[in-house]
């Protein structure tokens, strides 16, 4: 039981370092997305007059 | 004494709705209550909650009523009745003696078990067909063994009522229909979600017409603001600017390769409503040859998570993955939808986006989330879609191959908190010890957070935190808890 805890800790440790590494990766690759999510929050005009009224 | 023994009456169907038609004789007819679908789903919530009495006090000021009565029915040539009837339900077998005992002789122990068997209560207003005021009721219990779930509503607001001089204490979110004249659904969507900010953020509470009319003033249409014929988006987003709020929009139809799964609708809505906010769902609502198409407001105020076996066997089917989020192990929502009722349970069909709840019961076929608006404090700045995508393109990758390489799996979660919620989470489970659990705990933190959790085969292992005030798009702090 102790040892498969240390492996865990391992785990953890390795995963924080890599995603840490890979973090100017996902700035760029988020970057790519940027104009999908500004079209996904943005109110339309047809639909922002839309009436709610049921 | 022999008079306060009538007014506690047994719940019962009968007393129920006789109560309620009494109250509304003037504007309906007995047929209209009792068909009524808000006062049947009423009638059986309480009877789930195990309602055993109802105490009705005739001539009740509702203040939201007042408000509505001066801006909109003291101008009619109809004498609208100024007062209501409100209706309170309590459980346990001795209520109604110890109800009776208390007037006699106080007694604190005495307050506390009729305040712990205080079910909740409803206002009814005398209206035609649009009766059920503000209602203020008990959740149903957090955990169904027999279901196996757990039901979560986050930060309930804090409502006391007053019988008879008895405070009674209740945490939910109060609920009330349309009445068609100052309010349609949009309004009285916004009403609920008021009643959960006023909390969060230090937001007014107003009245359905008051919030009807400062949309419509902040938005103007060419329409009447009066009878209420509905509000849109633009309204609903000028309303809560009004009162200093943020807001996050999504628009479903530009959902794309976002969200092209019900599953991922899931991670957004816990993400925000684990915090405690109120998310206005906007409904479209189609026929099966879509030849009649409307659309509906409410909120979404809590959601399940399923428990024991059900768990288990979900569990079972994503580990295959290596990966899963917390909000996969979501059956149903709640939600404030004043054409159903409060707590309205809503899941996912199959179909993409598609809900099912009690409007499948009705005319429409296809009950369809076409927005979502999530009012936020000002301060609140980094979207979620930030973090959400840092778990896909980043996290998710690097746990998969680390599940793969050790044959393990790993669960995340998404959500936004305040400093407060979070170091209190940190405390109460425990986590880490000594000076790095007094490190954590007496760190200088961002007043808002987005958490993005994992855990290793349910056992919390590190957390990423964004700092939710500014604009940074990679976490700001990783705290390893191993």
């Amino acid at each position: 039981m102790a040892s498969k805890n240390i492996k865990k800790a391992v785990i953890a440790k390795k995963i924080i370092r890599q995603v840490k590494r890979n973090n100017a990766r996902f700035i760029e690759e988020f970057k790519k997305e940027k104009p999908i999510i500004e079209a996904m929050t943005t109110i339309k005009p047809e639909k922002g007059l839309r009436k709610f009224n049921i | 004494m022999e008079e306060l023994d009538e007014v506690i009456v047994d719940f019962t169907k009968e007393n129920f709705f006789n109560y309620i038609e009494d109250s509304t004789l003037k504007y309906s007819d007995s047929i209209s209550v009792r068909n009524d679908p808000k006062l049947i789903y009423l009638y059986n919530y309480f009877k789930h909650l195990r309602a055993r009495y109802i105490i009705a006090e005739k001539n009740y000021v509702d203040k939201d009523y007042s408000i509505d009565y001066s801006l909109f029915y003291s101008r009619s040539f109809f004498p609208y009745n100024k007062k209501c009837l409100r209706l309170s339900f309590f459980s346990g077998k001795n209520t109604k003696e110890k109800i009776t005992s208390i007037i006699r002789d106080f007694d604190k122990r005495v307050l506390e078990d009729i305040s712990g068997n205080f079910l909740g209560f409803i206002v009814i207003k005398p209206l035609a067909e649009r009766y059920v005021g503000r209602t203020v009721l008990r959740t149903y219990p957090n955990e169904d063994k027999r279901k196996k779930i757990i039901r979560i509503f986050p930060r309930l607001a804090n409502y006391q009522a007053s019988l008879y001089g008895m405070p009674l204490r209740i945490n939910s979110v109060a609920f009330q229909e349309q009445d068609k004249a100052v309010s349609a659904c949009a309004t009285v969507a916004l009403w609920v979600a008021l009643h959960k900010l006023r909390d969060l953020f230090n937001t007014p509470l107003l009245s359905p017409s008051e919030i009807t009319l400062e949309s419509g003033k902040n938005f103007p249409l060419l329409g009447r603001i009066f009878p209420s014929e509905g509000l849109n988006a633009y309204q609903i987003v000028s309303f809560l600017k009004k009162i200093d709020l943020e807001i996050q929009y999504i628009d479903m139809e530009e959902r794309g390769q976002i969200f092209d799964n019900n599953d991922k609708v899931k991670i957004l809505l816990f993400s925000y409503l684990k915090f405690g906010l109120p998310v206005i769902i906007k409904l479209k609502l189609c026929t099966h040859d879509q030849t009649r198409t409307a659309y509906h407001a409410a909120t979404i105020l809590g959601y399940n998570l399923v428990t024991g076996e059900k768990e288990a066997d979900l569990i079972k089917k994503k580990k295959k993955n290596y990966f899963f989020y917390e909000s996969d192990l979501i059956e149903e929502f709640y939600i404030h939808d004043d054409q159903i009722g409060p707590f309205a349970r809503s899941k996912f069909r199959e179909e993409k986006y598609c809900l099912e709840n009690e409007w499948l019961k009705t005319e429409w076929d296809e009950i369809m989330i076409d927005d979502l608006i999530i009012p936020l404090y000002h301060k609140i700045r980094l979207s979620f879609f930030s973090v959400y995508r840092y778990a896909e393109l980043n996290l998710k990758m690097t746990l998969i191959k680390a599940g793969e390489k050790n044959n393990t799996w790993f669960k995340a979660s998404i959500y936004l908190a305040d400093v407060n919620q979070y170091k209190e989470e940190i405390l109460k489970l425990g986590l880490l010890k000594g000076s790095k659990r007094i490190d954590l705990l007496t760190k200088s933190l961002p007043k808002f957070l987005w958490v993005l959790r994992v855990f290793n085969e349910n056992k919390l292992i590190f957390d990423c935190i964004f700092d939710a005030t500014d604009l940074r798009e990679i976490p700001s702090y990783y705290f390893d808890f191993q």
